[in-house]
Formats: C-alpha cells, structure tokens, sequence
C-alpha cells in the first residue's frame, strides 16, 4: 500500500514535480555558428538544464588514417559522443571514452547517416562532433538535435531536419520531456523522427512500458517533436534572417 | 597543440615582425585579446566558469565533495585537477588525441595549486584527520585558440574564487567519531581565498624575443616557451620550460621579469572581475524566463 | 543594447608602444546573450526554404545545388537553408555559408599540403583538395618546354609542403576536385605575408581579386575564402616567376625583402578589418575594405580586435553600404 505523498496532490491536478504539466516542454535555448569561424558549423541545444554543444568540420580530403580502407566513391561521416567530467551528477573520474559513450557515438553516426544526403561528397570525410555539458535527462535527444543545427549551420546537404524528444506514460497520463528527476520513476521512450515526414529514425526504452500504453505514448512523442522542429526552424531562419541582410 | 602547417614566407612575416614590435594583428609583444568570463554555467556544480579570449573557449567546473584528509596533510583539503580537450575544439583531439597536452596542463597545474602560498588548503579541512573537503576542478577545452595555459589557469582563479563551499556549522559525536553537520540552509556558503592564487604567464620565444599571449600561429613559429606562474603581489610561483628550445640565463632572467610585470596586470584585473562575478551570483536568484534589466550592471 | 557588464577601461591607456600589458576581461551575465536574439527584423522571405521543404513537384526540373530528387515521390526536395533560384529549368537553393564548389575561373588562395608524383595537393577549403599539375605551373628559369624526370625530382625546391600560393581553377575533375593552374604573372608562390580565413560565400565575385590597394598593401581574395595580405605586389614572393621586370636569373632571397613599419600595420589594420566584416557576415570586395579601413582609422589597431569594436565597424560599414547602394 503506498502512501500519498504532496507529490501525488499535485499528479491529481496534472502537474509534474518540477511545474510542469504532462505536454509542456522545459525551456530550450539553441545558438548556431557558437564556434565560428574556427568549425565550419557548430551550434548549442539547451533544454531546461541539458546542455549540449555540437561541431562540425568538413567537407574535407579524408585524412590519411581513414584513406587506407576508404572507398573513393563513398562519403565518410566520422562521429564522435564525449560527455564532460561534471556533466552528470555522480562525477566521472577519467576522460576515457567509456563503452557507453562509443555506443552513442555509432548511434549518432547512423542518424548522422539517415539524414545527410548519401554520398553527395564522394571522397570527403564529415566530422561531427558532439559534447553533453550537463545531463538533467534528455541527452540523447539533445545531441541530436544539437547535431541536426550543427550540420544546417555548416550548409551540408541534408534530407531532412533529424528531432528527438523523450516521452512517457506515468499515472495514466502521456508525458513529453523527461527530466532527471522523473526518468528513474517511469519508462523513458526516446523517440526521433526526420521532421517533414515524421519517419521515426530513433527508438530507445528505458526502464518498463506497458505495451498497450507504446502508441499514445509515440504519438505524443511525435507531437512534441514537432514542437521541437518548430523551434529549431525559428533559429535557422533567425540566422539566415541576419546574414541575409548583409548579403546582396 | 594542434599545429598550425606555415610556409617559410608567412615566419618570416612573423618573426620579423615580432622583432619590430608589430604583431600580425597589430599587437605589441606585450598585449593580450580581449576576453570575457561568465559563471554558472553548469547548474550542477559547486561552481562553475566559462571563459574566452579570442577564439579560446574553456569551461571550469568545480565540485566539491566530502572525503578524508592525505595522511602526510591533515589538516588540509584536496584540490584535484582534470583536463579534457574535446574534439569540438579540432579534430585531433578525437579519441586520444588530446591527451598530451591535457596530462601537461593537468601536472602545472596541480603543482600550482599544491602550495599552500597560493591557496588556503587548511580552510578546507572540517575535521583535522577526518574529514575534508576534496574540491575537483574539471576543466573541458571547447576551443583553442592559442594560449590555451594561461586561460585555463585563469579560469581556475575565476572557478574557485566563485566555487560555493557548504559551510560545515560543526560537528556531532556519532558512535564517537566527530561527523560534521551541514546546515539545511542552502545559501550557507563560503568562498574560497584566492587572493594569492596565481595565474600563469605562458612566453613563446618568437625569434630572439618573447611575446604574450600567443595566437596558434605564433605558437607554430616557437621552439619553446617558457610557463611562469605569478602570485598577485608580484612573486613568482613556478617556472616551466616547455618544449624543444634553449635557453641563456640572461634571457629566462629577462623574461621571467617581464612574466611579473604583465602577471601583476592580469592578476589585478581577474581579481576584479572574480569579485563582479560574486556579486552578479549573488543576484541570479531571478525569476525565469529572464527579463532584460537596466540598473543590473554595477561598475 | 548589450546586457553584458562592460569590463573597467585598460589599466594603460594611450600610447601605442606600451610597457605593460593591456588585458581587457568583461564579465558576462550569466544569461546574456551576445548574439542579440530577435534584433534582426523577421523578414520571410517568400523563397526562403529550409532542408526538407518540397520545393517543386512538377516534373522536368534539373536538380542544381542545394537541391535533392525524393525518390518516392520524384518531387525536388531543398537540401540546405537559403533562397531558391530558378534560371530556366534549372532550380538550386543559395545557401549561406556552407560548401565552397569551385567554378572554372575562380581565384584562389591554397597551401599545399603534399607533394606527389607530377602534382602538388593544395588545400583550398573545398570538400577535396585541390590538384596543381607540374605542367600547369610556369617554371622558375621561364622556359617553355617538356617537364621532365629532373624537374620532378625538383619539385619541392619549387613548392614544398606549408607553402602557399595563388591560382586560378582550370577545370573540375569528374569525382569534383578542382585542377589549377598558376600560368600567369599574377599568380604562384606568395611573399611575406598573413593568410587570413573566412566563410567562402562572403566573398563578393567581381571580375578583379587581386587588389594593390592604395594604403600599400595588396590582398588577394580567394573565392574559396582564403584571403592573403601582403605588403608586396600581388603578393607574390618576387623573384619566382621571370615573366616579371628586373628578372635577372636569381632568386630573391627571402631575407633580403625588408618591410617597414608603415606596411606592417597597414597589412595587421586590413587583416583586422577582415575579421570584423566576416564577423557580420558582410560581403568582402575591395570597396567594403576601403569602408573598413576608414571606419578603422580611428582606432589603434590593436583595439580593433575587441568585439564591440568590431561591431562598430560593422555596423558604420553596412550603413555606408546602404548609402551606397540607395545613391547608385
């Protein structure tokens, strides 16, 4: 038998411990062309107290560690996951890549892959790189989207904007956007779609979903990632707003 | 350092014109870029500090937890350092890549702060023999521009100027060891001391003369550099050589003068901003989403 | 307009050869933003498309840049940000920034990176570097003739690894990579001088980039981005291509050029002013480096590097742009 708690006062009236009611999403910040000129595109995602940082270098001449097996038709898109030391909570001791951070990496790689036109630069080599500065939940999602403006601020042709949010199903109700907080309570779905045509291209479940509850819970995902292509759209168009001012 | 590929002709550029007191962007030997520093950038830290100068881009973040005491010290803190160069900053940096220069940085560093002339490690310490606070400072590279040592030791400065230390209000006997007590009050911090800490003055010898504040390029054109940590009375605190030159005594005599004159500078002007940083926290208790204000700016 | 905490005025001020360092730090608000959000007023354009719009599904379209056939449908998807164009059947997507591709004609700035068989690398910020063949240099005697097996054994003497040159495109290759050449006067091997970076679209196309300008300084704006100043004609490094006067069969030696003081700031001043237009993303040709400059003077040129001076100049030089183009 569980006993109430305030927490469960405010569940009654649909609000989620941090304010929030079950579709509202945490404040998002994103910046593009944040290492300009150094990268050819670079860009910040911050949603609520996720933060993220993406660069990208290239087009370029493969480098010559990658030539040896390269296929001179094909593109390589090289990505790289860091997480910084004090980005989570529970600080990590050493900088090494450790096997989760590798398997994000290829992770981000292949959406990397879903959504760059395929081979449009046959004989270059893409580096996409993304670091995780602070983690309150949603991080995945984050460096994708931080990656989808990344690669839009370096003009590389793309299919398609790739947008991802996290959602779940807790007390009955669909929520979208999960915090730190929540995602040790409930399931956390990471779902991401390419934003025109709402094609789901990442799907990640933590933690224990009732299977009756997977659809509402990836329709509310899609509707919050429209949410989230909106505002990633706003912040492309801000930008060409600016320089197209200056450019005659 | 990710190095930079130059032809004879653009050295020639450069050193001579080094020699002449005319930098390649107009600097004199003895100027820096201009830079800015923000704190709280990472929520989730005792403190934390972003800083830029030109197109060096490095965050600090400081956490502190509870820990016991090394046994050859007591009666002080730790303070720990971790460097990370992230390949966002350029794609050698990938993988290991970056690991040299965060290992070289990472011991100057430590040493630094090692001495008790630059920090109070004894305020650190709640319960002599027991407990201590260990203070690690993560420090994360996002972009280099040259000078990447001077700009990381001056955001150490800035980081645990403004780290809040919880204040221990004193300690209960448990079982009869003394444990402290930390009071629920959340703004019941401290700051640490860092008026003697000091910053580091990194000298590339450009042709026969030393330069500051060194851009990647003038970097390439050095055999080596001298890495001179000044206290902000003027002292110096350590002297490292780096990299494949030789050196006359005359000449690091000269330079290690010079690193003190232009230390005491910098020194002056973290200092002041350290204090502004303080009070601009001490403000941030605002209400979201923020809202632009007039009066915010106190000179 | 900014919300930052402006940082106390230098500690020395004045006088332009100082004894003691000048270090300037601004203490940011922790929730500034220095990219000014939401200043720029929104103006959709009406051919504004973003990667993923559809923007024709008619069919008999050629696909030009920026611009990707959906295969499920065969509709003419955008596949970067920008502007449509249309010029006859041909529709491409003018994106800011991005990908320099290279057009015959183009001049460029590059630095050779390897040296093969035949052919030097140039990096020239394309996707691909860019190819230089033996036979398309001129060589240093002026001969016209045959390259042969010495000549490739001299190659380095010639152009080594870091140098860095002026060439023209010859043609594209079919995998996209771009063949120059330096057959005339007014290209090879750059003197003295200091290369400067920045976003290949802002660089305007005119029939001239090569510019000897009138504060004795020449710069070189490659269309790839790659601008190089220099106080010396052309930029050149004298000496290396007989086809010059005063060709007496030697080479110059590089440590006989002398360069005053003058120059030296003039080139420092100009590089300045680059960085400061390509800052605000405002076109780069030899006009808006003259504004530049002017708008410049009034600073040191070590106080150009500071950001809200930049801004400044930027500011002053799109004003004068305005002008310009409202007069004309």
């Amino acid at each position: 038998m569980a006993y109430r708690t305030h927490l469960d006062d405010l569940w009654e009236q649909q609000i989620r411990p941090d304010g929030r009611t079950p579709h509202e999403l945490r404040n998002i910040t994103c910046q593009m062309g944040i290492f300009h000129p150094q990268a050819s595109g670079s860009a910040s995602f911050n949603i609520g107290n996720t933060k993220v940082m993406a660069a990208v270098y290239g087009p370029h001449e493969v480098r010559s560690s990658q030539k040896k097996h390269h296929n001179p038709d094909k593109m390589i898109i090289n990505c790289e996951y860091s997480s910084a030391t004090f980005s989570s909570n529970e600080r990590k001791s050493s900088t090494k890549a450790d096997r989760k951070s590798m398997e994000i990496s290829s992770n981000l790689r292949s959406v990397m892959e879903h959504i760059i036109i395929p081979d449009i630069f046959p004989g270059s080599q893409i580096d996409v790189y993304v670091e995780l500065l602070q983690d309150d939940g949603g991080s995945y999602s984050a460096c994708i989207n931080a990656a989808t403006l990344a690669l839009v601020d370096a003009g590389i042709p793309i299919r398609d904007y790739a947008v991802a949010i996290t959602a779940t199903m807790s007390h009955s109700v669909c929520m979208v956007d999960i915090n730190a907080q929540e995602r040790g309570q409930c399931a956390e779905l990471t779902i991401g779609v390419l934003a025109q045509s709402n094609e789901i291209i990442v799907l990640e479940l933590a933690n224990l979903l009732q299977n009756f509850y997977l659809k509402d819970v990836l329709d509310e995902g899609i509707k919050g990632c429209a949410a989230i292509y909106k505002i990633l759209e706003e912040a492309v168009r801000q930008k060409f707003n600016k320089m197209e001012q200056s450019l005659v | 350092m990710a190095e930079v590929l130059l032809s004879e002709e653009e050295k020639y550029y450069l050193v001579l014109g080094v020699a002449q007191d005319i930098r390649v962007d107009g600097r004199s030997r003895l100027d820096y870029r201009s830079g800015d520093v923000e704190v709280n950038t990472v929520t989730n830290s005792h403190g934390s500090v972003r800083i830029r100068l030109a197109e060096t881009d490095v965050i600090v973040a400081a956490k502190v937890d509870l820990g016991v005491p090394k046994t050859e010290t007591p009666n002080q803190g730790i303070i720990k350092f971790l460097v990370d160069c992230s390949p966002t900053a350029s794609p050698d940096f990938e993988g290991r890549g970056g690991d040299q220069l965060a290992e070289t940085i990472c011991r100057i560093l430590s040493s630094t702060y090692a001495k008790s002339s630059s920090i109070n490690l004894k305020s650190l310490c709640i319960v002599p023999k027991e407990f201590c606070y260990i203070v690690d400072v993560d420090i994360l590279v996002l972009q280099c521009g040259g000078n990447l040592l001077d700009v990381i030791a001056m955001g150490v400065k800035a980081c645990l100027g403004t780290c809040e230390i919880p204040r221990a209000s004193g300690t209960r006997y448990d079982l009869g060891k003394p444990v402290p007590v930390f009071s629920k009050d959340e703004f019941q911090f401290d700051y640490l001391d860092v008026s003697k800490a000091p910053v580091i003055v990194t000298l590339p010898r450009v042709g026969r003369y030393f330069v500051v504040d060194a851009t990647l390029e003038e970097e390439s054109c050095s055999k080596g550099k001298l890495a001179i940590g000044v206290a902000p009375d003027g002292s110096i605190t350590s002297v490292d050589k780096l990299g494949k030159a030789c050196y006359q005594v005359r000449s690091i005599a000269a330079s290690v003068q010079m690193a003190a004159k232009v230390g005491v500078d910098v020194n002056k002007v973290l200092s002041d901003r350290i204090n502004k940083l303080k009070l601009s926290k001490l403000h941030s208790a605002k209400p979201w989403p923020p809202k632009p204000e007039e009066g915010m700016d106190v000179e | 307009m900014s919300r930052n905490q402006e940082g106390e005025a230098p500690l020395i001020s004045g006088g332009s050869r100082r004894q003691v360092s000048l270090f300037d730090l601004r203490v940011r608000d922790e929730f500034a933003n220095d990219e000014a959000k939401g200043s720029a007023p929104v103006s959709r354009a009406a051919n504004y498309v973003t990667p993923g719009t559809i923007v024709t599904k008619e069919m008999g379209f050629m696909r030009g840049h920026g611009t990707f056939v959906n295969p499920s449908d065969q509709s003419l998807v955008a596949s970067v940000v920008g502007a449509v164009e249309r010029v006859n059947r041909l529709v491409t997507v003018r994106g800011i920034g991005g990908v320099y591709y290279g057009e015959v004609g183009d001049v460029v700035v590059g630095r050779i990176t390897k040296v093969m068989q035949k052919r030097w690398k140039v990096d020239i910020n394309g996707r691909l570097d860019g190819i230089l063949l033996l036979s398309s240099i001129n060589l240093p005697t002026g001969e016209l003739r045959r390259r042969s097996a010495e000549d490739e054994l001299g190659m380095r003497e010639v152009l080594k690894e870091g140098d860095v040159i002026s060439a023209e495109i010859q043609s594209v290759y079919n995998d996209g990579s771009l063949a120059l050449h330096t057959r005339s006067v007014k290209y090879g091997k750059l003197g003295p001088g200091t290369l400067v970076k920045v976003p290949s679209s802002i660089i305007k196309r005119r029939k001239n980039h090569i510019h000897n300008l009138p504060c004795g300084v020449s710069v070189i704006l490659g269309n790839n981005g790659y601008v190089w100043i220099s106080p010396l004609p052309n930029g050149r490094m004298p000496g290396t291509n007989l086809e010059e006067e005063d060709a007496d069969g030697k080479n110059t030696v590089l440590e006989e050029i002398r360069i005053t003081k003058a120059d030296r700031m003039a080139v420092a001043r100009l590089k300045n002013c680059i960085a400061a237009l390509s800052k605000s993303w405002l076109p780069i040709y030899d006009t808006s480096l003259m504004y530049a400059y002017e708008a410049s003077t009034k600073y040191e040129c070590g106080e150009l590097l500071r950001p809200d001076v930049m801004q400044e100049i930027g500011e002053l030089v799109r004003q004068q742009m305005a002008l310009e183009g409202a007069g004309s």
